[in-house]
């Protein structure tokens, strides 16, 4: 039976934990029940281990999705099915082309692991959880980088005719914006006529916004107006382009690359504009929604990375989702 | 499509129907699945905003990608599994950028139904926010895992096929889990002498591990394992 030093080798709590789901070898799971069924200090790790267990399955938590919430996916999926209705050559026909054409293997591979379910201890499983299933489900945020732009929609639906539409109307409005922001760097002295002017807008001091400082209270209706300039003024966003540590670009709002990092995405930017928040110098990032183009994603960045030697992303302060207009 | 046609419909029928362009089905799948969607994305990433957004993500994926749904899993895995999917990208998104310590206090308040903080017993309530706060710690592989099966109440096979992986890696990763959180729990410690250093998992160091204070069964207190005092 169990000899004095047995006792003294406690076992480690992750054993005494997988002890009770039986995922020790034989000969270690007689070892460590011996030790526990005579060790009153282990078998008290045992009781609080089960203890969680028993709490964790009666916490209280949510019943239903919040009606708001409810209400927006909702909403997200009428517009969905909008798009269905208004594009004739939809799903039956695009997406048989699209599969064909391209990445099927994405979607398609979401549904089929389930039935092939790799051995009951696969190491290597554990931790890295099926990064090919991931990408066309969650296709979030969380897909940066260069190239990502066109492929997840099409991976999810093989609706590549609509997820180019919105670059090029992007594309449209920031060659005019790029013509008059190039007139600006000519013409300083026009500048006047322009809010802000190059320097101004350049790192866009908070009073050229005018306001009191952010917050998100009042972050949908700075994003509306922001919005709009976009639309009256396109050169505002464009002046940015003459700060040193921007990119020139002339195809869209230039944010510093940190900030942009910040986001998680890495799509042109809508409208993008500098300002204080909660204290902070911070930059306002509009991009478009990843599933309904009338919505719109606002995030608001710390602008300290753009001075900071570290080159990590921009601090994410909030994000928010809006209509568009 | 009359309402007792798709009432009726299982969720496979409706799927289909959707995919052959009957408008309403998908809006019926969403309709039964949508709360405990909404559980399992909130309880996962204890972030109101964020689960809202994995949810949808998830929804409109699902919603776009119906037609290669190939019934190998039920329909209400399948969801499950993309809307996880979503919630493990924003978690492993959100532990890259550091959490900020934004109002977390706030946030787990959130997670608590508005009856726990006046009904429930003060300490009974204490015990879940720290529950809560604690989980938050896990990575995310091990938080999604213990809200599938030890919160939610799924089948270990079930939450094996939503999370894509062997049922011996959803035991371990919810054994791991519960381990990782002991040391975490002050109130499974009565007399709060329990608070061991997380890095103290071994308990051979008894004597040093014990606090002064640690009340009359001191031996019980070591690695966090007294809750029997």
């Amino acid at each position: 039976m169990t000899s004095s030093t047995d006792t003294d080798e406690h076992p480690e709590v992750a054993e005494i934990s997988a002890l009770t789901e039986g995922l020790l070898p034989p000969s270690r799971t007689v070892d460590v029940r011996t030790h526990v069924a005579t060790c009153g200090l282990c078998a008290d790790v045992q009781t609080s281990l089960d203890e969680i267990r028993s709490t964790l399955g009666t916490l209280p938590g949510p019943a239903r999705m919040p009606d708001d919430i409810a209400g927006r996916i909702d909403a997200a999926l009428a517009a969905e099915a909008l798009l269905d209705a208004t594009a004739p050559d939809d799903r039956a026909s695009v997406s048989r082309e699209t599969e064909a054409a391209a990445p099927t293997g994405h979607v398609s591979r979401e549904t089929e692991p389930a039935a092939a379910p790799s051995g009951p201890s696969d190491p290597a499983v554990e931790g890295k959880p099926s990064p090919a299933v991931d990408r066309p489900a969650g296709r979030p945020r969380a897909a940066t980088g260069p190239g990502r732009k066109a492929t997840p929609r099409a991976a999810a639906g093989g609706r590549v005719g609509r997820s180019r539409r919105w670059p090029k109307v992007l594309l449209g409005s920031a060659c005019a914006a790029a013509v008059i922001g190039v007139g600006t760097l000519f013409f300083p002295g026009g500048s006047d006529h322009d809010k802000g002017g190059p320097g101004a807008t350049a790192h866009a001091d908070p009073s050229s916004t005018g306001k009191a400082t952010l917050s998100t209270g009042t972050l949908k209706g700075r994003v509306r107006e922001m919005l709009a300039d976009r639309k009256t003024s396109p050169s505002r966003g464009v002046t940015t382009q003459n700060t040193p540590d921007m990119p020139l670009r002339a195809d869209d709002p230039v944010v510093p690359s940190c900030v942009q990092r910040g986001t998680g995405r890495s799509e042109p930017v809508l409208a993008a504009q500098q300002d204080t928040y909660d204290g902070k110098t911070a930059y306002i990032v509009v991009l478009p929604h990843r599933s309904d183009s009338s919505l719109v994603d606002a995030f608001v960045i710390e602008a300290s990375c753009v001075s900071a030697s570290h080159t990590g992303p921009g601090e994410l302060l909030v994000t928010r989702t809006y209509p568009r207009d | 499509m009359d309402d007792a046609t798709i009432g009726g419909a299982s969720d496979g029928e409706l799927l289909a129907q959707h995919v052959a362009g009957d408008p309403h089905a998908f809006g019926e799948i969403v309709r039964r699945h949508r709360d405990r969607l909404w559980a399992v994305a909130l309880r996962t990433l204890g972030d109101r905003e964020e689960a809202a957004d994995a949810v949808q993500d998830a929804l409109v994926s699902a919603y776009r990608a119906a037609h290669t749904f190939r019934g190998q899993s039920a329909v209400t895995t399948w969801l499950h599994r993309i809307t996880v999917n979503a919630c493990l990208d924003r978690a492993r998104k959100a532990a890259s950028r550091r959490t900020s310590p934004v109002d977390d206090t706030e946030r787990l308040e959130q997670l608590l139904e508005p009856h726990e903080s006046a009904a429930a017993p003060a300490e009974r309530g204490d015990l879940h926010r720290e529950l809560l706060g604690a989980l938050r710690t896990l990575p995310p592989e091990q938080r999604a895992a213990l809200v599938l099966v030890d919160m939610q109440g799924y089948p270990v096979a079930e939450a094996a096929k939503v999370l894509d992986v062997p049922t011996g890696t959803v035991k371990s990763r919810c054994a791991r889990g519960r381990a990782r959180l002991l040391p975490l729990l002050s109130h499974l410690h009565p007399n709060g002498r329990g608070s061991v250093p997380s890095g103290g998992g071994r308990n051979r160091s008894q004597g040093t591990s014990v606090p002064p204070a640690a009340g009359p069964t001191d031996t019980d207190a070591v690695k966090g394992g007294g809750g029997r005092a």
